[in-house]
């Protein structure tokens, strides 16, 4: 009886979740061309949950998380599906007006970049951008907005923070900044945190530091997060659940667990091999052959991954395969699951 | 602060010895006499001997060069080889007409082409951005003079208006000298405006690029804060550069706006001696603008660091 | 190269500046076939005459020929124009080579030289130096070419600056490839994109300066047809005859403003960090 229930919310997708998105498409739309670089997306964040997006350059994974704080460049836009963001009440924020995401930005959803280099704004101090979020979305008097400043930068690991305050973005390290970027993420204490890739331009040393602590912030402050990486450890590292996208669609989706363990899509496994190569020093790296087909190409290739799939059939080259379910919470989208007894790895 | 200030003021003290050597030594080496050329051919022998002692011609060059520099220093500018006037006197109320004219100009330039610009670049590839580029790529390829020219054929034309003559001083009477000055500024501010637009325009264009705009979307600011605290604030600082420079352009076109508008301004007192052989006043007038325009380009740069937390004054 | 005029065909404003200065350059080395009359021929019963079939852009106050001026005068903005962004960009590319090259004391001097020069207003310059070498049509280009030298040592040097930074130089230099070569086969090449942007703007403003010269009296002399002339004089009779203006003024105009689009276009075109 709880079982069902909790399929049937799960189902509504309103109670459980923080974040849902369904059949998203991104298209291109200029005077020379028109095509969609990311495609019949669908994407599940449960509250408190730290969801991952893994892909390539050019997969449509910064595009996705774009779209959801509706900042998508000029030439792209959402062309179809919807997102919706369950906090106290359900947003379909494809539709909101600006005004409305403007409150949402920063707010409920918060977002960090890949550059902390040139993510701040050279001319203004760390007092300034930090308790400038506050600014926009809070009432509180410039004692309570310093104040809780100070807290937050305390809680990102800066001690000195007075003294940071009076300091320009110039004036700190890679590792400070993003400290500052994700004080200034979490300021607002928001319902889900998007991180493109958040670490890949720190130093190796660094990286795990910044993974762990927005893990521990994201469990004090009761946010989700949405990773979005290349790097399958940062996966590994932070994240429960994960969707494998490739050429804008998503190949494979499951729990964190079972991609590791039981990898569905030849994609994944590819990407697995990959990095298992890297430790390995018998065997040379391997790498997927073949290059990610352009937006352009997309149409009338059937699966997108047939160029580079080691058991590319036939069908493949001609019919998209649709989303397969495999096991419990685990879907993949490839022909050879239409089959039996397909062996796997 | 004031260190880096008198550091930069140091600084310009070779490029000043450097101008002043320049025009001195330009102006000497026109070939023929300067005093024939003044007296005229038929000038007797003891005349001419008489008028290059007096402005020291019949010594060595480089003493010459002693002598006026010593003068420059003390503020003696020399005297006018036509006149026999005083220069400096003449150069300093002069100054203040095409300095005025100068900062009318840009004021005008500033309050059209910077609002324009910054809507064209926010407003991009719109129909508003598209009549912005058109008309300052025309206002850029439109010659002072030539706007001049037209603007003075138009309202005599059309509203049998023409420009006042004369010349009265803000202090005297300032509507009248307002009255005066509107025309020649507004064709200097406007031919400026153009270039100004476009500069201010892609200035814009590339702050709105960069990565901490997004992060101050997404950190949920409205346009406005996006773009009046944070674009406009960053663009301030390539679009001081050009305002920088365009001060020069607006010094020179003094020279012929004052020359169309009769303006007795410097530009008109340079060209006045340049058409008479008038070397002193020549040199004098030429030193003073550069020196002028050299102090500006100073307070650009001090302001600069001002704006740019990212420069130091090391 | 090839694939660098599809581009700037493909680019239409671009295009029709090209296409403009083009029909500038046909005008000026055509001026004897395309001009009905000689620029000086004075018809005496005809001065001041507005456009008519005889006289398609009207007469000036000596009855010559306002149409045959102003083709004329499209040769003399391009000499101009030619000739003293050649002097201006020739030794620009000698000082900003041999500055960014050697650097050291080389480079200072030239550049507190390159200073002083800055230090004046470009019209004020021009004026000084042809004040000093006399007015005349060669003196107003040597003196254009040396306003516009500061600016082309200044680009080329910190072109050559920037390519030196690059590994291959350095190893180039390392195998111990001579100077001369390295900056004949190495640098020059890679400098080349913001150098024929920066000429293409410095031809603009080379015309425009001849013109303002002229039109001071201090450029090209009369009777020779260049436009700075032929509106300076004119504006004594323009509100009779303002034909007399309209033209040499549009000329100006539309010419600037061909070199401008192309040079506009080009550096969209060749502007890497502009590129998208």
């Amino acid at each position: 009886m709880a079982k069902n229930l909790t399929a049937i919310l799960k189902g509504r997708g309103t109670l459980n979740t923080v974040l849902d998105i369904k059949n998203l498409s991104i298209e291109v739309n200029t005077k020379k061309s028109k095509y969609n670089v990311v495609e019949g997306v669908n994407l599940s964040i449960g509250k408190k949950m730290k969801y991952g997006i893994v892909g390539e350059s050019g997969s449509g994974k910064s595009l996705t998380s774009l779209a959801i704080m509706n900042l998508l460049p000029d030439v792209l836009k959402v062309s179809k599906g919807s997102i919706t963001l369950n906090t106290e009440k359900s947003k379909e924020l494809t539709k909101l007006s600006k005004r409305e995401m403007q409150k949402i930005r920063g707010n409920e959803i918060s977002m960090i970049f890949q550059e902390p280099m040139t993510a701040l704004d050279p001319l203004y101090t760390i007092e300034h951008q930090l308790l400038e979020v506050l600014k926009f979305h809070t009432n509180y008097s410039k004692k309570e907005m310093r104040e809780l400043g100070l807290d937050m930068l305390n809680k990102v690991g800066i001690s000195r923070g007075k003294e940071i305050f009076k300091s320009y973005p110039h004036q700190l390290s890679g590792g400070m900044r993003q400290r500052v970027i994700i004080a200034m993420a979490l300021i607002c204490q928001p319902k889900l945190l998007i991180a493109d890739e958040p670490t890949t331009a720190l130093d190796v040393t660094i990286q795990a530091q910044i993974l762990d602590l927005m893990n521990d912030l994201s469990e004090t402050h009761d946010t989700s997060i949405l990773m979005i990486t290349h790097d399958l450890g940062v996966i590994l590292e932070t994240c429960e659940r994960v969707a494998v996208l490739y050429a804008g669609q998503v190949m494979e989706e499951t729990t964190v667990e079972q991609l590791f363990t039981n990898p569905s899509h030849p994609y994944t496994q590819g990407l697995l091999k990959s990095i298992r190569s890297l430790g390995d020093h018998k065997n040379t790296l391997y790498s997927i052959p073949g290059n990610v087909p352009t937006p352009a190409q997309y149409e009338n290739m059937g699966c997108r991954f047939s160029s580079r799939c080691p058991h590319a059939m036939e069908i493949c080259k001609s019919k998209e395969p649709s989303m397969y379910t495999v096991e419990k919470d685990h879907t993949s989208k490839c022909w050879l699951h239409e089959e039996e007894g397909v062996a796997y790895g | 602060m004031y260190a880096y200030i008198l550091r930069r003021l140091l600084m310009l003290i070779p490029v000043l010895f450097g101008v002043s050597v320049v025009i001195f030594f330009t102006l000497r080496i026109i070939p023929g006499d300067v005093a024939a050329t003044i007296l005229g051919t038929d000038a007797t022998p003891e005349a001419l001997a008489q008028l290059r002692k007096d402005f020291g011609l019949d010594l060595p060059i480089y003493e010459q060069y002693l002598q006026w520099m010593g003068g420059v220093m003390t503020g003696d500018f020399g005297e006018s080889m036509r006149t026999g006037k005083e220069i400096l006197p003449d150069i300093s109320s002069r100054f203040a007409i095409t300095f005025e004219l100068t900062m009318l100009s840009a004021f005008i330039s500033w309050i059209i082409a910077i609002p324009l610009g910054i809507i064209a670049g926010i407003k991009r590839n719109s129909k508003t951005d598209f009549g912005v580029r058109v008309v300052s790529l025309l206002g850029v390829s439109i010659p002072n003079f030539a706007l001049a020219t037209v603007l003075i054929l138009v309202l005599a034309l059309f509203f049998s208006y023409s420009p006042p003559v004369g010349y009265v001083g803000f202090f005297e009477d300032p509507i009248t000298n307002l009255q005066i000055l509107f025309l020649p500024a507004l064709v200097l501010g406007t031919s400026m405006a153009g270039a100004v637009t476009r500069m201010t325009r892609s200035s814009i264009l590339e702050i709105l690029r960069l990565d901490f705009i997004r992060t101050i979307r997404a950190k949920g600011a409205k346009e406005r804060v996006v773009i009046f605290q944070h674009a406009l604030r960053n663009a301030m600082i390539p679009i001081l550069t050009i305002i920088g420079m365009q001060i020069g352009v607006l010094l020179g076109g003094t020279v012929i706006i004052e020359q169309i508008f009769s303006l007795p301004g410097l530009g008109q007192l340079v060209l006045t001696g340049i058409n008479q052989r008038d070397f002193t006043v020549v040199q004098g007038s030429v030193l003073f603008i550069a020196f002028v325009f050299v102090m500006i380009n100073l307070i650009v740069d001090i302001l600069y660091s001002y704006l740019d937390p990212r420069i130091t004054y090391k | 190269m090839k694939e660098f005029f599809q581009r700037l065909v493909s680019d239409k404003v671009g295009l029709i500046g090209f296409i403009g200065i083009l029909l500038v350059i046909i005008v000026a080395v055509l001026a004897p076939v395309i001009a009905p009359y000689s620029p000086d021929r004075m018809f005496t019963e005809h001065t001041l005459e507005g456009p008519s079939s005889q006289f398609l852009f009207g007469t000036d106050e000596l009855g010559r020929d306002i149409f045959s001026r102003t083709v004329y005068g499209a040769q003399v903005s391009l000499q101009v124009g030619l000739i003293a962004v050649g002097i201006g960009a020739t030794a620009g590319l000698i000082f900003g080579l041999i500055s960014g090259y050697f650097q050291g004391k080389v480079d200072q001097v030239i550049m507190r030289v390159m200073d002083v020069f800055f230090a004046f207003p470009d019209i004020l310059l021009a004026l000084t130096i042809v004040a000093v070498l006399g007015p005349s049509l060669t003196n107003t280009m040597i003196a254009i070419g040396i306003v516009f030298t500061p600016v082309f040592t200044r680009l080329v040097r910190s072109a050559v600056m920037s390519v030196k930074e690059n590994e291959y130089l350095t190893s180039a230099v390392a195998i111990g490839v001579q100077p001369v070569k390295i900056i004949t086969r190495h640098i020059t090449p890679n400098i080349m994109a913001p150098f024929i942007v920066q000429i293409t703007l410095a031809l603009s403003g080379a015309i425009l300066t001849e013109a303002a010269l002229s039109f001071l009296g201090l450029g090209v002399q009369p009777p020779d047809p260049s436009w700075g002339v032929m509106l300076n004089a004119s504006r004594t009779y323009m509100e009779f005859a303002p034909w007399t203006i309209l033209f040499p003024v549009s000329a100006i105009v539309l010419t600037i403003l061909c070199f401008n689009l192309l040079g506009d276009s080009l550096r969209d075109l060749l502007d890497p960090k502009l590129k998208q």
